[in-house]
């Protein structure tokens, strides 16, 4: 039987005021399919992310997350924002920002016994239960982003989106980071955005690539001049070999 | 201490006993909604509220000696125009294409300059200074009741709906995904610190209310790691310079408002000056 289909951009056009970021996407991500966007700054990547979880409207098109609009799928999304939204000297500790993944809607009253189980779960899942009290603005650039992935599988989620998980991550967390993305692609559809190519490489079969526009593309082996030459950006190991699969969309450019 | 028991259950200073119960039972709110105000680093929006409260009073001044509207006392004129000025800012934010700090200067001036020319229009003269600058010892056991009513109702929403109005205060992106009516929860905020402004004002008038807003929050975080933690401590350090700032003015005949500011921002410098001796000699990390 054929899997619903986890997101969906039907003809999706997107603009800032009068300046245009996606014009005409249709995009197909399946069930249990890992795939990451990549493409130059202000591209559009961190925008098709935002209209799947109905942060911001379509000028045009339909975006569907489990067959459902936004507003009502977006809850079986765990999403991992860039960390560089986030003031430092806010008051919370580690554990507070990841019970955030259990909050339910406009429901006065305190977490359950199961929410905190689930809590305690995720963050000993990402090694950070030893900081659980810690500040949240105390922590490394590592964890605060291993912080953010266990908020948003506190979700319990049936889609996971990440916004740049590698981001200031050294090599060793960025290796943790690429087994626990393995360990989870084994439950979980997965979406990121990465500029990092060659992370990116080793883990998807598929890379979307957004600027304005996209084209999915397996994801192999790729020179600098490549990339250059389609992005003038400096992205470092994707091939773009336009064969579709699973995941379809349009060729830009 | 004892002197202050011996003034708190002699019948002559039954003001005084007022004044003491009212910020005994009010700090919790003060640190509770500070400690939100500070968080979400919305100080200029108390500020806003509490000058625009100036508007409401003077109405309500005007509505009783103008029209013998005596039923409309100052202080549901001060509840009524704190709440218009959080719905108008809600709106700002959420619904106006307008810059939202142009709405807040324009809320803080228009608000004082419609209740100054309320005062000037009312038969009689009205002193403006205690409405500007407080003053607690004036306080009846009618508002007595009516700021313990507030008391209650802004701690009561507060803990009833702390982890959406946390939610929305840290990552307001993440708390709409997990189904929080973000629009509703903000202006929940705008209303609580509606609410706590005009609780402020009966103590230390409208131009100090943002230094007891912020000030023992902002003392509290030095020392804090959760928002629970920062509101428990607020509410404490706010206890503690409200009834300090009461014996001192009481003791040296100085106006209550300056003197309970000038305790917070004392208590203010000490905390940074603890937080920064106590940074020194911590033991550096490798």
């Amino acid at each position: 039987m054929r899997k619903e289909a986890a997101v969906r951009f039907s003809g999706v056009s997107f603009a800032y005021g009068s300046t245009p970021v996606l014009e005409d996407v249709d995009l197909t991500i399946g069930a249990q399919q890992m795939v990451c966007l990549v493409g130059p700054n202000g591209g559009g990547k961190t925008t098709l992310l935002r209209l799947a979880l109905g942060l911001i409207e379509p000028r045009r098109g339909c975006v569907e997350v489990c067959g459902l609009p936004p507003a009502r799928g977006r809850r079986r999304i765990g999403y991992m924002p860039q960390q560089i939204d986030f003031d430092a000297q806010f008051p919370i500790t580690v554990r507070e920002v990841v019970a955030m993944g259990r909050l339910n809607g406009a429901r006065p009253g305190f977490l359950s016994r199961r929410d905190r189980a689930v809590v305690d779960e995720v963050l000993a899942e990402v090694d950070l239960d030893g900081v659980a009290r810690a500040p949240f603005g105390s922590l490394s650039g590592g964890q605060r982003q291993r912080a953010l992935i266990a908020r948003a599988l506190a979700v319990e989620p049936e889609i996971l989106f990440l916004d740049e998980p590698t981001a200031m991550v050294d090599a060793r967390s960025e290796a943790r980071l690429l087994a626990k993305l393995r360990d989870l692609h084994s439950r979980l559809t997965i979406v990121m955005v990465s500029h990092d190519a060659a992370f990116v490489a080793n883990l998807v079969e598929k890379v979307v690539c957004v600027n304005r526009r996209v084209s999915v593309h397996p994801a192999q082996e790729l020179t600098h001049g490549m990339i250059h030459e389609l992005y003038g950006d400096s992205m470092k190991a994707v091939l773009h070999d336009h064969d579709a699969g699973n995941v379809s969309g349009h060729r830009h450019g | 201490m004892a002197e202050l028991r011996a003034i708190l259950v002699d019948s002559e200073f039954v003001f005084v006993r007022y004044a003491f119960i009212m910020g005994v039972c009010a700090s919790v709110a003060f640190g509770m909604v500070g400690s939100l105000v500070v968080a979400r680093r919305v100080t200029y929006v108390a500020g806003a509220v509490s000058h625009a409260v100036l508007a409401g009073i003077g109405a309500a001044v005007f509505a009783q000696r103008s029209y013998g509207w005596l039923w409309f006392d100052p202080l549901f004129g001060a509840v009524l125009a704190a709440c218009v000025a959080a719905l108008l800012l809600g709106l700002a934010r959420f619904a106006a294409t307008e810059r939202e700090d142009s709405v807040i200067g324009a809320i803080w001036s228009v608000g004082v300059a419609v209740g100054l020319l309320f005062f000037a229009a009312a038969p009689g003269y009205t002193d403006p200074m205690s409405y500007l600058f407080g003053n607690i010892l004036l306080i009846g056991v009618r508002d007595l009741w009516l700021v313990l009513a507030l008391d209650a109702v802004i701690i009561a929403l507060t803990v009833l709906f702390y982890p959406q109005l946390k939610a929305v205060c840290f990552d307001e992106d993440f708390a709409r995904l997990r189904g929080v009516p973000v629009r509703m929860a903000y202006t929940l905020l705008l209303l609580l610190i509606a609410l706590t402004v005009v609780l402020l004002i009966s103590i230390v008038g409208m131009v100090l209310v943002v230094a007891l807003m912020t000030l023992p929050a902002a003392a509290a975080g030095r020392f804090t790691r959760s928002l629970w933690q920062m509101m428990a401590l607020a509410s404490v350090f706010c206890l503690v310079f409200v009834t300090g700032g009461l014996v001192l003015s009481f003791r040296a005949d100085l106006p209550t408002g300056p003197t309970i500011i000038l305790v917070a921002g004392a208590g203010y410098a000490l905390a940074l000056s603890v937080r920064s001796v106590a940074r020194i000699f911590a033991p550096q990390a490798q």
